[in-house]
């Protein structure tokens, strides 16, 4: 039987990141991917840093990990085409103008991120393919588009060459406990013993925590994007629909609406990478753990987009696909050691800011692991602020579907 | 918004054509869709309609079948729709197809599906094989026999099997000349196996037919040969082959080079699965049926209920398979849909499977005698592009495998590969022989790979019907 | 063994071209010699047709203003205007 120090189960950014951070300390690390690396939400997103519209309570982690992404892929040796972009919101209406304002004083009073409010003149001027009747938008010069599958790998080879063993193509079957503690890890190709797990399996992770009998409260919430052919470089490259600040598609919000856009959560990120294809997003509905797309949300998706970009209109659409973030019942994630089991730290939640927060996030894991508290407060991040946290024998008895 | 129909068949050569037919006769109610101007698909390509044909007897025995077939759907006009110049490209919820139809939006519900949309080239690359001048055989074929126009003036033919021939007899006829027709087999073997292609003689008596046409037009036929390489400096304009063993492996130091303008490339087909990987069919590895195909019972039906796949699409079987099977699951559709009963059914099909048998026998000889060997496998440099959208070549392939990548989505997430325009058809095949040899796995340990709407590129206009 | 339909002009990069009708772009532009039909972004190689069944997009050029389309797939009319791509430009009629 194998034995490690630590397993690390989930091949997304918080895993790869986690398993990186880890070997950094010395520790040996397997990480366990049950398909590819990147295979769900962390290869299926924009690939953008938007602090811009990141809550109050992630602000601190995003400064973090923005500070480290400046210097990461040298660090890693690895090239996840990190373009400093800047990330642009951009206004619907003209009656907006008080959210971007409101928007701009929070990030600076509460979080030293400074933001430049853009007139419609100044907009055009900064690329003018932009659609001619944006009242106006909001710069953050600091914000940046990564590769995000990039991110992943890059973050997995930087482990490799550290001693981590990346194990693709492995599920996680069962963990044995033995005395409150972490004993070893059931996967498809074998046992391996080890005294340390944690738990990055994004919106999987509710079936990790079922082994061990916890209730882990994420479940898929899907977003759906579309890829078109490659274009010519823009030079605004990273957009954010207004509605992230007027709707901020809550739960209530979107139970209570009408518009079937509100229902389905289309509101228009666009991104365009190096490749020159527009990335052209999101949605977020719950369908379970269904990634197919669905011509609805792609229509919405599409001229909700355009409304911002009509050059897009005719373009080519080469594919689209789906991810399934990981969305926490109360909206914030997870990164906590857990009391109950020794040798348990949950690293989970991120909904669409996995990749943002993917190194402050490996970061945090690898001080649990070896110190037992953090460079930072993470109280917010609590597992312990659920008070359900053991599956009843009722909850065992119904299965969750992946 | 949203049309139904009782049965959608996609793809307008002869597999879906039969299908239609065999459906209509029970009285069932289809819409044949192809993205063509035309019915026919490959084989049964027919001039566009604009062309007055001079002299029939000329346009070959496949133009005369295909006319027949498509007449034949006349018979059933009333039940039978066709959508040409229409594309599927999406697959939602179930049995929900999204089409463009002359560049419009048209969403389909049907109760039955057959997928019947064919295959392609096999895709071989080797130094030089993106140059203009250098084309599949299809598509030689293509031009000639239906729009008329040589792709060159001096050809080199490469490849395998019986199609090549075909296509030479074709090209041969418009007028082109060729300076060579390479075979990579050896014909020894053809000999061996002469009962079992005793049982189909008209295609052994085409197949001698085409022989001779090249002796006649003192066309070099050379066996055991392959193509190492084509070089030029815009286009193409030398053509190398070398010897082979039978593992077409190519023999130290018997490179010969031939000036030409047009290079020919016939190594058989592929089914084309992306649609029947995108409606979530599960597939088999089959390599004497072209690679990944899709699971089928004795009905036609794949492992999706009321999704039935027909022709080269589950299978590279050749035009008369590709009627038969057509016809079962045109029978089996109606059958679904309670047209007919199973007892008729069964009884409809009975003469239908028997034919089919005969015919897969001797297909499958065919299918073995040509089919690829390893050692051309061997071709390709690290500086050669293995997908041709992305400018992916066999280096960056090589090096994602090196560094972890274990499955065909896998690899195109860390190099592009099958990102492009075409959606992974022609690197794909190449893709999974490059990962098995890496890896030390055998052909059918991975694949095929996940298909994504839209199977074909559409423009962002479409969704704003 | 066919006889064409009614022949047109269509314009290829600034010249007249001979055209009939039903045919390919594809077909046009070979039976008048010109084959190369685009260049590629990164190792800006000439592309040509290489399937012609409109599976590869290979031939991928600009048809009355619109980018990447098929050769092999789109028909000529009266008037067409072709151009053969040398830099991928933005989606949009140009």
């Amino acid at each position: 039987m194998n034995s490690t120090d630590v397993v690390v189960i989930g091949g997304g950014a918080i895993g790869a990141s986690a398993s990186y951070y880890l070997s950094k300390e010395g520790l040996r690390v397997t990480l366990l991917e049950r398909r590819e690396l990147a295979s769900e939400a962390s290869g299926a997103n924009m690939g953008g840093f938007p602090s811009q519209v990141m809550s109050d309570e992630v602000m601190q982690l995003a400064g973090q990990s923005a500070r480290m992404y400046q210097t990461l892929g040298a660090e890693l040796g690895y090239d996840f085409e990190f373009d400093p972009t800047g990330s642009y919101i951009l206004m619907d209406k003209a009656d907006q103008w008080r959210r971007l304002e409101e928007n701009a004083e929070r990030l600076w009073h509460r979080h030293g991120v400074k933001v430049e409010l853009l007139n419609e003149r100044e907009l055009r001027e900064a690329d003018a393919d932009l659609a001619p009747d944006i009242p106006g938008a909001s710069y953050c010069p600091d914000d940046f588009t990564v590769n995000p599958t990039k991110v992943v790998l890059g973050f997995a080879q930087a482990a490799e060459r550290l001693g981590a063993e990346i194990r693709t193509f492995t599920e996680v079957e069962k963990i044995c406990v033995e005395n409150g503690s972490v004993k070893s890890v059931i996967t498809s190709r074998g046992e391996i013993r080890t005294g340390f797990i944690v738990i990055a399996a994004g919106a999987w992770s509710p079936n990790v925590g079922r082994m061990l009998r916890l209730r882990i409260p994420v479940r898929p919430r899907r977003g759906q994007l579309i890829v078109t052919e490659a274009c010519s470089r823009a030079r605004i490259r990273y957009m954010l629909d207004i509605d992230y600040l007027v709707t901020g598609y809550d739960l209530e919000a979107v139970k209570t609406a009408e518009d079937p856009r509100v229902k389905l959560g289309v509101a228009t990120v666009l991104t365009q990478p190096p490749s020159g294809n527009w990335l052209v997003g999101s949605s977020r509905d719950f369908p379970g753990y269904d990634k197919r797309t669905t011509i609805e949300t792609l229509r919405l998706i599409a001229r909700r987009a355009t409304r911002f970009l009509p050059k897009l209109k005719y373009t080519n659409i080469i594919r689209t696909f789906a991810g399934l973030r990981p969305f926490c019942e109360d909206d914030h994630l997870i990164i906590d050691k857990v009391e109950e089991i020794n040798g348990l730290v949950l690293a989970t939640g991120h909904h669409g800011e996995g990749i943002a927060l993917a190194p402050s996030t490996g970061k945090l894991v690898a001080e649990l692991v070896t110190k037992s508290h953090t460079s930072c407060s993470i109280e917010q991040f609590s597992y312990y602020r659920f008070r359900d946290r053991e599956l009843t024998e009722r909850e065992m008895g119904t299965g969750t579907t992946s | 918004m949203m049309q139904s129909t009782e049965l959608a068949i996609i793809g307008g050569g002869p597999a879906g054509l039969s299908a239609a037919a065999e459906a209509a006769r029970a009285g069932v109610s289809s819409i044949v869709l192809d993205e063509n101007p035309l019915l026919g698909g490959q084989i049964f390509r027919q001039p566009p309609a604009e062309f007055r044909v001079v002299n029939q007897k000329r346009m070959g025995k496949q133009y005369a079948d295909g006319k027949k077939l498509i007449e034949e759907l006349t018979e059933f006009k009333e039940k039978i729709d066709t959508w040409t110049g229409s594309l599927v490209w999406g697959y939602f919820n179930d049995k929900e197809l999204a089409a463009m139809r002359k560049g419009r939006l048209e969403l389909l519900k049907a109760d039955q599906i057959v997928i019947a949309t064919g295959g392609y080239d096999r895709p071989i690359p080797f130094p030089g094989w993106t140059l203009p001048g250098v084309f599949t055989a299809g598509c030689a074929q293509a031009m000639v026999k239906s729009q008329a126009v040589l792709t060159g003036t001096r050809f080199l033919l490469a490849g395998s099997g019986p199609l090549q021939l075909a296509v030479a007899h074709q090209l041969l006829k418009g007028g082109a000349k060729l300076v060579a027709v390479v075979e990579a087999a050896s014909m020894i073997g053809l000999w061996r196996r002469l009962p079992t292609l005793l049982k189909q003689p008209g295609l052994l008596w085409d197949g001698f037919r085409y022989l001779a046409t090249l002796k006649l037009h003192r066309v070099p036929f050379m066996q055991s040969h392959i193509i190492v390489g084509a070089s030029g400096s815009e286009e193409v304009e030398e053509a190398v082959i070398a010897a082979a063993d039978e593992n077409w492996q190519v023999i130290p130091d018997t490179e010969q080079t031939f000036d030409v303008d047009a290079i020919c490339l016939g190594y058989g087909l592929v089914p084309n699965t992306d649609l029947t990987r995108l409606c979530g069919c599960a597939h088999d590895y089959d390599p004497n049926l072209g690679g990944w195909v899709p699971k089928r019972d004795e009905h036609m039906e794949t492992t999706v209920r009321g999704i039935f796949v027909a022709g080269d699409a589950c299978g590279i079987g050749g035009v008369r398979v590709a009627l038969e099977q057509g016809k079962l699951a045109g029978i089996y559709a109606a059958c679904n849909l309670g047209h007919l009963d199973e007892a008729t059914a069964d009884k409809l099909a009975r003469p239908i499977r028997r034919k089919l048998n005969k015919l897969q026998s001797f297909q499958s000889v065919i299918a073995d005698l040509f089919s690829v060997r390893s050692g051309i496998h061997g071709l390709p440099e690290k500086d050669t592009l293995i997908c041709r959208c992305e400018e992916i070549c066999l280096d960056d392939i090589r090096k994602a495998i090196a560094s972890g990548a274990l499955h065909p989505d896998d690899i195109k997430r860390r190099t592009r590969a099958g990102m492009g325009y075409c959606q992974g058809r022609i690197c794909g095949p190449t893709i999974l022989r490059i990962a098995e040899r890496q890896l030390s796995l055998r052909p059918g340990d991975i694949g095929p790979g996940r298909a994504r709407s839209p199977v074909k590129p559409v423009p962002m206009s479409i969704l704003f019907e | 063994m066919v006889e064409r339909g009614a022949p047109f002009q269509i314009d290829v990069d600034g010249q007249p071209i001979l055209a009939y009708a039903g045919e390919t772009v594809a077909a046009a532009l070979f039976a008048n010699g010109k084959r190369i039909l685009r260049y590629t972004s990164k190792r800006r190689e000439p592309r040509s047709l290489y399937c012609g069944i409109g599976v590869c997009y290979d031939c991928l050029v600009t048809v009355d203003g619109l980018p990447n389309q098929r050769a092999c797939m789109t028909q000529v009319k009266p008037g067409l205007v072709v151009r053969t791509q040398r830099v991928v430009e933005f989606g949009g009629r140009q």
